[in-house]
């Protein structure tokens, strides 16, 4: 008896040692500059508030780099436990197998707390999250009243066609760039289709099985980027490189530029620069179509496989950490990106503090992100997605130049994209969409 | 004999090893692996490949972008060796002959070395800046509208 009860003494000390192992853990992120200072923030008020694990944030420089360098280190069984990827990379990551759910490792929390937005592009078929949403932004429309003023408008273009009445007012009185955008796929052609109810590749974005092909090269969406040339040719849009800053956003930060498209993550250094003159509205509209929701950009957080108990424990109080209603809303103050939860937007309004500047984005976001959607408006589930932003890029940037129009440049997208996706499905061929 | 040097016959053997073992692992086995996954299609997080005999080359050699960049690189190749090397050697002769600025020229010349490269590269991104650049007007005379962007890491 004795002895048992020893063992069974035993047995619970190291039971219970065991919870309160210590664990060293690395959590790896992409972005850079004040989101970058944001997330250091972040572990250092984790390692603070508990004194048994400690994360180690590092920065990889970028979230293309950081899929990269994910790659790579976890072929040679040097990842880190927890790795922030951005929404293109969602797919590849999905079927990768070097992933864990998180709603498997962290069975008890509420995901259906999260907005419409967030779960539909990160959860599974039976709507399990896969990844943790962690900065959340999305679409929205900058404008710089004080520009707006000089021509006598009060309120901020709801649609292309006023935005573009506001820009030719602006042109005729001698202003220089009305309009800036970098034209990147995340904005003139997913956000801009999703919240036309328009998806830009068949099987509703590839939700619908591996076999999808891309459709964006008719319809809207061609209209669209045929019109941002036209505009650009009429003085009315300046891409980056048009830009006397080099890039759109310090573009309109820096005063050159009246009204761009862009994350509710500029939000933060574009009040920074230009205080209560940066005035938000939901990403325009074309007259004729229901406003449907916008999808949610930015990076989510996952667990990825091969690591011992105690460090799966670190990184689950370090999600549970980032997740609660306080921490998100720091993080939304310092950056500009959602809240992810709806209780820590509630907690948010409750506050009284989402009517100030500050959080001027909070609210916009997440209404953008919960309007009506349809099945084409839930997300991208495109293979080798990273790799069709580039051809993307390459060919409109082509057709921007002149060495093509844009019709081509959309055709020679659409056939080189289909080509990466039929390799994608030839990869994985046999694997099932989780 | 060459091998008559050595007392014993192992020695040159052992003496070559490692840099054997170090062609061997650095150079062999990357060139049999890339050869190897040429032949497949290796899923980027490993755990599966599909072999699909010569598709790859197949795709990359019917890819227009492919002969595209061949033609740009093959061309950078002819103009930029042999800019490189035919405009030195005239520099090179002129100042070693007993031509009038010959010893001011080689100074000119030799100064820049006094620097290590990666200095020379920072110095010039200041010098060449489009806002702040003394030279920044030299842009403009290149300016066409609409240079390619390069991609921005952060997005969203």
């Amino acid at each position: 008896m004795t002895i048992l009860r020893n063992l069974t003494t035993a047995s619970v000390l190291l039971a219970g040692s065991s919870v309160l192992q210590a664990a060293e853990i690395e959590f790896w992120y992409g972005n850079t500059g004040r989101i970058e200072e944001a997330i250091q923030n972040a572990c250092v008020s984790f390692n603070e508030s508990q004194a048994v694990h400690q994360v180690t944030c590092v920065g990889q420089g970028g979230y293309e780099a950081g899929m990269q360098k994910a790659i790579a280190a976890y072929r040679s069984g040097n990842h880190p436990v927890l790795i922030q990827f951005f929404d293109a990379g969602t797919l590849d990551l999905m079927l990768s197998d070097a992933v864990i759910p998180v709603a498997d490792i962290l069975p008890d929390v509420d995901w259906g707390d999260y907005n419409v937005g967030a779960r539909s592009y990160y959860e599974t078929s039976t709507g399990d999250l896969f990844s943790q949403p962690y900065n959340g932004s999305t679409l929205v429309f900058y404008a710089n009243m004080q520009h707006l003023g000089e021509v006598g408008v009060t309120e901020v273009p709801g649609t292309w066609e006023q935005m573009i009445d506001v820009a030719r007012k602006l042109k005729e009185n001698g202003h220089e760039c009305p309009f800036t955008t970098d034209a990147h796929p995340w904005r003139v052609l997913e956000q801009f289709s999703a919240r036309h109810g328009l998806a830009i590749a068949s099987n509703h974005n590839g939700y619908g099985g591996l076999d999808a092909e891309y459709i964006f090269n008719e319809g809207p969406i061609a209209d669209h980027l045929n019109n941002i040339q036209d505009w650009r040719n009429e003085g009315l849009l300046k891409l980056n490189a048009d830009t006397k800053a080099g890039r759109y956003a310090d573009a309109f930060n820096t005063d050159e530029c009246a009204m761009m498209e862009a994350s509710t993550g500029s939000y933060g250094s574009a009040f920074a620069a230009l205080g209560e003159n940066v005035v938000l509205a939901m990403a325009p509209m074309y007259e004729g179509f229901d406003r449907r929701n916008t999808l949610i950009g930015g990076a989510s957080i996952w667990i990825m496989k091969g690591h011992s108990e105690e460090d799966i424990e670190a990184a689950k109080s370090f999600l549970n950490f980032v997740r609660e209603d306080d921490q998100q809303i720091e993080f939304t103050r310092r950056t500009g990106y959602m809240p992810v939860t709806m209780s820590a937007l509630n907690k948010l309004v409750e506050s009284g503090l989402n009517e100030t500047l500050e959080f001027a984005t909070a609210e916009m976001g997440v209404a953008s992100l919960n309007q009506p959607g349809t099945e084409d408006s839930r997300g991208i589930r495109l293979g080798f997605y990273v790799q069709f932003r580039d051809i993307f890029r390459e060919e409109t940037q082509k057709a921007f130049n002149g060495e093509q129009t844009m019709q081509e440049a959309l055709d020679s997208a659409k056939m080189r994209g289909d080509q990466l996706l039929r390799r994608f499905e030839q990869t994985y061929a046999g694997v099932q969409l989780p | 004999m060459i091998g008559q040097s050595f007392a014993n016959r192992w020695m040159p053997i052992l003496l070559s090893l490692p840099q054997l073992l170090l062609i061997f692992i650095f150079f062999y086995v990357p060139v049999y692996l890339a050869f190897f996954w040429s032949l497949s299609l290796e899923r980027p997080f490993g755990g599966g490949s599909t072999f699909v005999g010569l598709q790859n080359y197949f795709r990359v050699l019917t890819d227009p972008e492919f002969w595209i960049s061949t033609q740009r690189t093959l061309l950078f190749m002819v103009v930029g060796s042999s800019l490189s090397v035919i405009l030195p050697l005239i520099l090179a002769l002129a100042a070693d002959r007993k031509v009038r600025l010959a010893r001011t020229g080689r100074n000119i010349l030799v100064w820049p070395k006094a620097v290590a490269g990666a200095s020379i590269g920072v110095i010039f991104v200041f010098v060449f800046n489009p806002f702040l650049g003394v030279l920044s007007p030299l842009n403009d005379l290149f300016l066409v509208p609409g240079i390619p962007e390069s991609t921005e890491p952060t997005h969203s």
